[in-house]
């Protein structure tokens, strides 16, 4: 008897293919495995091969016509074989394939039950493993529902029930089975027991593979059984996988194990996970408290009083600092032989200083519905300690040298680490200066220190290509962001502010 | 039914009992037929059999290499080696020929010979007199060593080793010669290659073969005081290892301590060591732990041979170490 060939299925959402080529021609004889035609579908092509030897007895399919899948459109056989021929017909489309994201099962139905398939997901597909059945024998289940995960060398799919009705797998969990071949029935009914659909499967290779490896099966989702721990044993996963579980932040208590005892094996974990089992059962991390202490409570609660109670905004300026770096290192030897060490914030704190004295709207706040100008040029600098941060400022620090004002602040940092800045260091602050620049911060939104309405954020000195009369040169610039309280500030003598600085700098 | 025997008696008993049954057994090596062997493990058998019980010449290498011989035309030699440890004059009999003739004649001429070894030390016998010999057999293929703790697997394994169609090594411990235990009269056989879980238990397992088994039971009682549960595995056949009912022992604890008489390079704590790492490792709750001999001979001085032995503190030790971790 010939062997018919039929419009392949390369896919389940595969309806119909065309026949591009016929490779071959009626009389010719080929061997399995021969490519004797090109099926289109959309917009791709497959070959069709033959599935054994013999000689193309029939083309009963046309080149350049689409037929269904399963038509038959060729016969292949030994020399002078009959013909069982079936005239190539146009059918309605199968009505049971749903068109989803998911694979729904291909189906044969018989008279009582629905015979589910192992299908098959791209034509190279001539095998798969049911790696788990995610119901069991007798369970009631709905159309779509996920019945099976299905493994292909490196691929999981979800198989899907095609209709609703009592389940029963016909294959043990990780067998493997030829595509086509009958997996599952879903009904009471007797199942035939060739379940074939696909004529690319032939008999021979249809034996169920047992495929030892171990599969994961997923407990249905009962927090009941996840609390008895008794169930699988009081010792539920291995200890790695205990840590892998950790790790992941996923209670895989629900999970079944293939280990020893039926222990949870990191195996069954990474599968699991991979398929996204365990991805909704997050265990709430467990935070850590700490206690604050006295300097973080101020902190804390001094910067939230800032941002509540004033209208802080901030600007940002990129000055050219070429001339304090100049001055900075051309003085910084001879500074430290006086056993002064120069810094730039300590050259920008006298510049800074001067603007300020010339600039009183910058000293300026609000106490009780009053503008209240604070006469004396005190400069906070924050300096960052162990466990927080203090604002010791400089006394009048526009009526002091240089070398004085490096100093001073060279001991106000020294004393700030020792935790023994006094009070008075810590009060009667005008205006704050706080420095990112060493850690490569060009811009940042300074906090405004409590009873200041300016504080000036210092930014990264870096070398920069810069334009100038139709030339390029390269200069240092440094960013400052300047925050001021708009209730006192407007934007306009901030700038005017920011733009003196520069000033300044250039007439070092 | 059983009477309580000794481990000798176990021994000689399980022969006789062969003999009667089976024509084509007999036993040979040094002293073993008119003297009953320097134990006294084959005496009487002469007197009965004295065609089956044979003196031999000071040759171990004679007494396994005519072994090997006579079961090749269908005999079952139970040869004795009065000291394991010149087992290393049979090297090529028993690694050559012996463990290699059912591989090379596919079943047809196998080496179904027991080669009898007295083996360990503490007795005060000296260097030579004293090894525990089993590493220098566990490397080689188509051999079995069989280890007995107690006079009822004494008397059922070398039943079996005498049924079993290839060449196996039976190693008799010098120190368990006079334990005494319940032995059935009749004859039975207690199975090759199968591990004995000779205690029940949650937290440890115990891997000891031969006269470790009652530093292991000894260490089990002491932990359980402690409320530390421990289980023991008895290889009972060292080689091939009943690999499953040590995985199946340590997947529950999750700690090992294996008591191994002889030095600790290589012994059987090693391979299970080994094993347990490689196929076990994600159930491990602490690191392995061997407690063995010293890496050095066996001495003659009773002070420094003590010193050498594994000693049961350290089985302790180790017992509270893993559990510690």
């Amino acid at each position: 008897m010939s062997t018919v060939i039929e419009m392949p299925r390369y896919g389940a959402n595969m309806d119909e293919g065309t026949i591009a080529t016929w490779f071959v021609e009626e009389g010719e004889s080929v061997t399995k495995g021969q490519a004797i035609a090109e099926i289109a579908i959309e917009k791709l092509s497959n070959e069709l091969l033959a599935p054994e030897d013999g000689i193309i007895l029939k083309l009963v399919g046309a080149e350049g016509e689409t037929y269904d899948c399963g038509t038959p459109i060729a016969y292949i056989g030994q020399q002078g074989e009959d013909i069982e021929e079936s005239t190539p017909t146009v059918q309605e489309k199968s009505p049971e394939i749903v068109q989803d994201q998911k694979q729904v099962a291909d189906v044969v139905s018989s008279s009582d039950a629905t015979i589910v398939v192992m299908p098959r997901y791209g034509a190279n597909m001539e095998e798969g493993t049911v790696s788990t059945w995610f119901f069991s024998a007798g369970d009631m289940v709905e159309e779509g529902d996920v019945i099976a995960e299905i493994a292909i060398e490196k691929l999981t799919n979800e198989l899907m029930a095609p209709v609703a009705g009592p389940f029963y797998p016909l294959v043990e969990e990780g067998a493997t089975v030829n595509c086509g071949k009958t997996i599952a029935k879903i009904g009471e009914g007797e199942v035939a027991a060739e379940g074939e659909v696909f004529s690319q499967c032939s008999p021979s290779e249809m034996e169920v593979v047992e495929n030892n490896k171990p599969v994961v099966e997923v407990v249905e989702v009962n927090e009941e059984v996840a609390a008895d721990s008794n169930s699988y044993g009081s010792s539920v996963l291995t200890t790695k996988a205990q840590k892998l579980a950790d790790e992941l932040g996923v209670n895989a208590t629900r999970i079944k194990g293939t280990g020893y005892y039926n222990m949870v094996t990191r195996e069954d974990i990474k599968k699991a996970y991979d398929l996204g089992l365990l991805k909704n059962v997050a265990l709430a991390p467990t935070p850590i408290n700490r206690k604050m202490t006295a300097m973080e409570k101020a902190i804390a609660s001094g910067m939230y009083k800032s941002l509540q109670e004033t209208a802080q905004t901030t600007i940002t300026m990129d000055m050219d600092v070429d001339n304090l770096v100049e001055f900075y290192q051309a003085n910084k030897t001879d500074y430290a032989a006086m056993g002064v060490k120069l810094s730039y914030t300590s050259v920008l704190v006298n510049l800074i200083a001067k603007a300020l004295k010339e600039y009183p709207i910058m000293r300026t706040v609000i106490e009780d519905n009053m503008f209240k100008e604070l006469v004396d040029v005190n400069i906070g600098i924050a300096i960052d300690v162990e466990g927080g941060l203090f604002v010791p400022n400089i006394k009048n620090a526009d009526k002091k040298f240089y070398s004085a004002v490096a100093t001073e602040l060279a001991q106000l940092a020294e004393k700030a680490k020792a935790g023994k800045l006094t009070e008075n260091d810590l009060s009667y602050g005008s205006f704050t200066m706080t420095n990112l620049g060493m850690f490569g911060i060009k811009y940042f939104t300074p906090v405004l220190n409590i009873g200041e309405s300016a504080i000036l954020g210092l930014g990264a000195i870096r070398r920069e290509l810069a334009v100038r009369d139709g030339g390029f040169y390269k200069k240092n610039l440094m960013s400052f962001s300047l925050t001021h309280d708009h209730r006192v500030i407007n934007g306009a003598p901030a700038a005017r502010f920011l733009n003196r600085i520069q000033e300044l700098i250039n007439e070092i | 039914m059983a009477r309580t025997i000794s481990f000798s008696k176990a021994l000689n008993e399980a022969m006789m009992q062969e003999m009667e049954r089976d024509d084509s057994v007999f036993i040979l090596g040094e002293d073993v037929a008119k003297m009953g062997g320097d134990f006294g493990i084959t005496s009487g058998i002469w007197d009965r059999w004295p065609d089956r019980a044979f003196d031999t010449a000071l040759s171990e290498s004679a007494i396994t290499g005519l072994s090997c011989g006579a079961s090749v035309c269908g005999l079952r030699p139970v040869a004795e080696l009065m000291f394991a440890d010149f087992i290393t004059v049979c090297y090529d009999q028993l690694v050559n020929n012996a463990a290699k003739l059912n591989y090379m004649y596919q079943g047809e001429a196998s080496a179904q010979m027991v080669v009898r070894a007295v083996t360990g030390g503490g007795i005060r016998c000296a260097y030579h007199h004293s090894q525990c010999i089993e590493p220098w057999l566990m490397n080689i293929p188509g051999l079995v060593i069989v280890a007995p703790a107690t006079p009822y697997e004494a008397k059922g394994l070398l039943v079996a080793s005498i049924r079993n169609n290839n060449p196996v090594v039976f190693l008799e411990h010098k120190h368990l010669y006079n334990v005494k235990g319940e032995v059935p009269e009749e004859l039975y056989e207690i199975p090759l290659y199968e591990a004995h879980v000779a205690r029940e238990g949650a937290d440890i397992t115990i891997v000891a073969a031969m006269s470790m088994l009652k530093f292991a039971h000894k260490a089990a009682d002491e932990m359980a005081a402690k409320g530390v549960s421990v289980e023991i595995i008895n290889p009972r056949t060292i080689f091939p290892l009943d690999k499953e009912t040590i995985k199946k022992s340590v997947a529950k604890t999750g700690r090992l301590v294996v008591v191994q008489e002889g030095p600790k390079v290589m012994g059987y704590g090693a391979e299970i060591g080994a094993m347990l790492g490689e196929e076990l490792f994600e159930y491990l709750k602490a690191p392995i732990k061997r407690v063995t001999s010293l890496d050095t001979p066996v001495p003659f001085a009773p002070g420094m041979e003590d010193y050498v032995l594994p000693h049961y503190e350290d089985v302790i030790t180790a017992c509270n170490e893993v559990m510690a971790y």
